[in-house]
């Protein structure tokens, strides 16, 4: 015992000899540290590019500022953020995901800034509607859609109808202006030989969830989607709006208006089901523009929100994009908050816009886009200024995602009633909320 | 020479009493030294082993005891993760799963690579090399790139097997988005990754049989069948337990593959314990439950090959 408690003892030794021999190597030098701004960010693609030319422009304005930029994976980023943020080198700036998951957790441990005080100075409470902000506010209490601040959305997403503007003339059919002209124009393209919507649910299914929220958002209230995305007011998904808005959905898979072979698609492949002349139409969000565009001429494709029924206006899924926010920890919360507000620059908006992105705010009339681009900003525009634009209902809940998605495809195989659908969701969404209490 | 022989002698007598006296004072200068010579050896695997794989088992195991969402303070429950576990469905689902695909990782590839093994054994075919490389292949491409090539494959819009069927005036399933058919399908994928492996190790172990055996048996009449039942068979039974072991592991920790196609669905016909594991910590933020899952999928993992190794020693005689 006592011979292997020695050399127990010498590993040991060994152990933290090595371990802190490697420490001095881990700290950062601090040279110039009032100057530098950490940023982590989880934009990709050519719009991930803009954020190379954005960052330099900004250090151009403040001479001295040097930012130090790390690109994620949205993914990446979620599994990253969390655990750097409580280390002393924390980003100044990061992306920080909506929801009680992320930013909510952030906000738990006191890691985020509450932003309400530079909110005020530049006008972000202004410039952005409240049902916007709304989404990136906690309480102390971590209550979700109210209270403090913590995080600005530079981009903007809305979930709507991509369309064939050639298909569309060839059979002689027009943009809807009625839901009851929407489900006509699906049946006459299908009658047609023509694939109505473009679909693919293997994989996360998103595609056909979005079908479900889109009717969902015509037919629910705004306070009822705003306390079930919030979790207030004990409000149930299993309500006849839900069931009708489930039932029309999986009526649409029995009609076959979807791709053929749908199930079997990969959710990620959906724009290859509507371009080039493969369906009609695609329910999609905006981020599918630029493959769309890229696809055809301008102006090949449009895109409209689904009308209400009766032709009533009511709500579209969107939403901000994932918003930036600051770390407690930065030693430079004013120079990130000049970032963070120079990122919502009118300069920045037009930017973001002339490649093919959906800013935020309004742009400059002058800036030259592609109409499929015009088409959503319009949308969202309109949206907004009703206070329309509504929410992805995955956020109430963290099960909800997988759950809606493995839902969807049941309901579509006609496996499972709307009313099972709904309930099935509501049961996951009432144990998330008794668990949180 | 004489001399040199007579010199000689005393000295492998005298050798041993010097070095044991030799030893002796080592010893008593530093006695544990001896013993633990070994360690020293191992050491820098040893930190390294530590620091990056026991370390994280042994937080593992406590957070399972924890509700924990990763970053905010743990809150400890016992035993609480667990018992939940066993009220599940979903984790009750999940496990009926990786069961059911036990069949199409080891029994069905086993059975594959036997049947081939046997056709192969007594005669080398030219090119043997290149189709024992080729057959491997499955097992040497990512996971990713496996899952990927496959959704494609078997897409039914534009991947080449609807092109087939649609050739022969037939209509394609949603393979993937079936839901009769994406278990089975999951499930012959991978066959299709784990066959090529048990076949490798089984012409391994037929070429160490001794090819005499082979010649007794025939000339004792046996024909092909019963020389493989009672030549080839017990030659090559340590690499049967081998790739039994390897192949269940599979099995039961089966992620990539699910996660690249299916996502667990459609439904959940497709939904195991290490996806069920990654949505629970990583998705939902509950790692504590995630971490209950993966301790609880460790203990299925060694049970289940230990109970292996174990009926393969009772039937199959010693390694």
């Amino acid at each position: 015992m006592k011979r292997f408690s020695r050399s127990m003892l010498l590993f040991m030794l060994i152990a933290v000899m090595a371990c802190t021999a490697a420490l001095p190597n881990l700290k950062i030098s601090a040279v110039q540290e009032s100057q530098k701004l950490v940023v982590w960010d989880q934009e990709t693609g050519p719009y991930g590019d803009l954020f190379d030319t954005i960052n330099a422009n900004f250090e151009k304005a403040h001479p001295g500022v040097k930012i130090e930029r790390s690109r994620y994976t949205l993914d990446d980023l979620m599994n990253t953020l969390p655990l750097a943020m409580t280390q002393p080198d924390a980003p100044d700036v990061a992306q920080v995901n909506q929801g009680q998951t992320s930013m909510g957790r952030l906000v738990k441990a006191g890691l985020l800034l509450p932003l309400d005080d530079y909110a005020k100075k530049y006008g972000w409470d202004k410039l952005f509607s409240e049902g916007l902000l709304a989404r990136n506010r906690f309480t102390d209490q971590v209550e979700f859609g109210t209270g403090h601040l913590f995080g600005v959305s530079v981009s903007a997403e809305i979930v709507g109808v991509y369309w064939n503007k050639k298909i569309f003339k060839d059979n002689g059919v027009e943009v809807p202006k009625t839901f009851e002209d929407f489900e006509s124009l699906l049946k006459t393209l299908k009658d047609k030989g023509v694939v109505p919507l473009a679909m693919a649910t293997s994989g996360n299914a998103i595609p056909g969830f979005h079908v479900f929220s889109t009717i969902q958002h015509l037919k629910v209230t705004r306070q009822w989607m705003d306390d079930f995305i919030f979790g207030r007011n004990n409000v149930s998904f299993d309500i006849p709006e839900n069931q009708e808005a489930a039932a029309i959905a999986q009526n649409w898979a029995k009609a076959g208006y979807y791709t053929p072979g749908y199930e079997g698609i990969n959710s990620d492949d959906l724009p290859k089901t509507f371009v080039p002349d493969k369906a009609a139409m695609m329910l999609s969000g905006n981020w599918y523009a630029a493959q769309v565009i890229e696809a055809g001429k301008p102006g090949d494709y449009g895109f409209f929100a689904v009308p209400g029924f009766g032709g009533k206006p009511g709500m579209t899924i969107g939403g901000p994009g994932i918003p930036f926010g600051i770390s407690k920890s930065s030693k430079n919360p004013d120079l990130a908050a000049e970032y963070i507000n120079y990122l919502v620059s009118q300069e920045v908006a037009d930017q973001i816009a002339s490649i093919g992105q959906l800013p935020a705010r309004a742009i400059s009339k002058d800036v030259k886009i592609d109409p499929l681009l015009k088409d959503m900003i319009d949308v969202y525009n309109d949206a907004n200024a009703r206070n329309a634009v509504g929410h992805y209902i995955d956020w109430a809940a963290p099960k909800l995602f997988e759950e809606l998605g493995a839902g969807t495809q049941e309901l579509f195989a006609q496996r499972i009633t709307p009313k099972e659908f709904t309930a099935r969701m509501q049961k996951v969404y009432a144990d998330y909320l008794a668990s949180r209490k | 020479m004489a001399r040199e022989i007579e010199q000689s002698r005393p000295i492998p007598v005298a050798q041993p009493a010097h070095r044991a006296r030799g030893q002796r004072r080592l010893r008593a200068g530093l006695p544990w030294l001896h013993w633990s010579t070994g360690y020293f050896y191992l050491l820098p695997a040893l930190i390294v082993y530590g620091v990056f794989a026991l370390l994280p088992m042994a937080d593992t195991l406590r957070a399972s005891f924890t509700q924990w969402d990763g970053l905010n303070p743990p809150v400890y429950v016992g035993l609480d993760n667990y018992a939940s576990m066993l009220q599940d469905p979903a984790f009750l689902t999940a496990l009926a799963h990786n069961l059911y695909f036990i069949i199409f990782s080891s029994v069905l590839p086993i059975l594959i690579a036997l049947v081939v093994t046997s056709l192969l054994t007594r005669r080398r075919l030219p090119g043997m090399t290149f189709f024992q490389t080729a057959l491997f292949l499955p097992q040497i491409i990512p996971i990713t790139v496996v899952g990927v090539v496959w959704t494609w494959i078997l897409n039914p819009a534009f991947g080449p097997v609807a092109e087939i069927l649609r050739a022969f005036g037939l209509s394609s399933r949603p393979w993937l988005g079936d839901f009769d058919l994406a278990r089975p399908v999951i499930g012959l994928i991978v066959t299709w990754m784990t066959y090529g492996l048990c076949l490798v190790l089984f012409l391994a172990g037929v070429q160490r049989i001794d090819t005499d055996l082979f010649d007794a048996a025939e000339i004792d009449g046996a024909n092909e069948f019963r020389q493989f039942m009672v030549v080839t068979l017990p030659g090559i039974r340590n690499e049967l337990g081998v790739a039994l072991v390897i192949t269940m592991i599979e099995a039961l920790r089966l992620f990539g593959l699910i996660f690249v196609t299916t996502q667990g669905g459609p439904g959940k016909e497709t939904y195991v314990i290490a996806f069920q594991l990654y949505q629970v910590a990583f998705i939902e933020t509950q790692v504590g439950y995630g971490a209950a899952i993966a301790v609880v999928l460790t203990l299925l993992i060694v049970g289940l090959s230990s109970s292996v190794l174990w009926l393969h020693r009772r039937v199959m005689g010693d390694w």
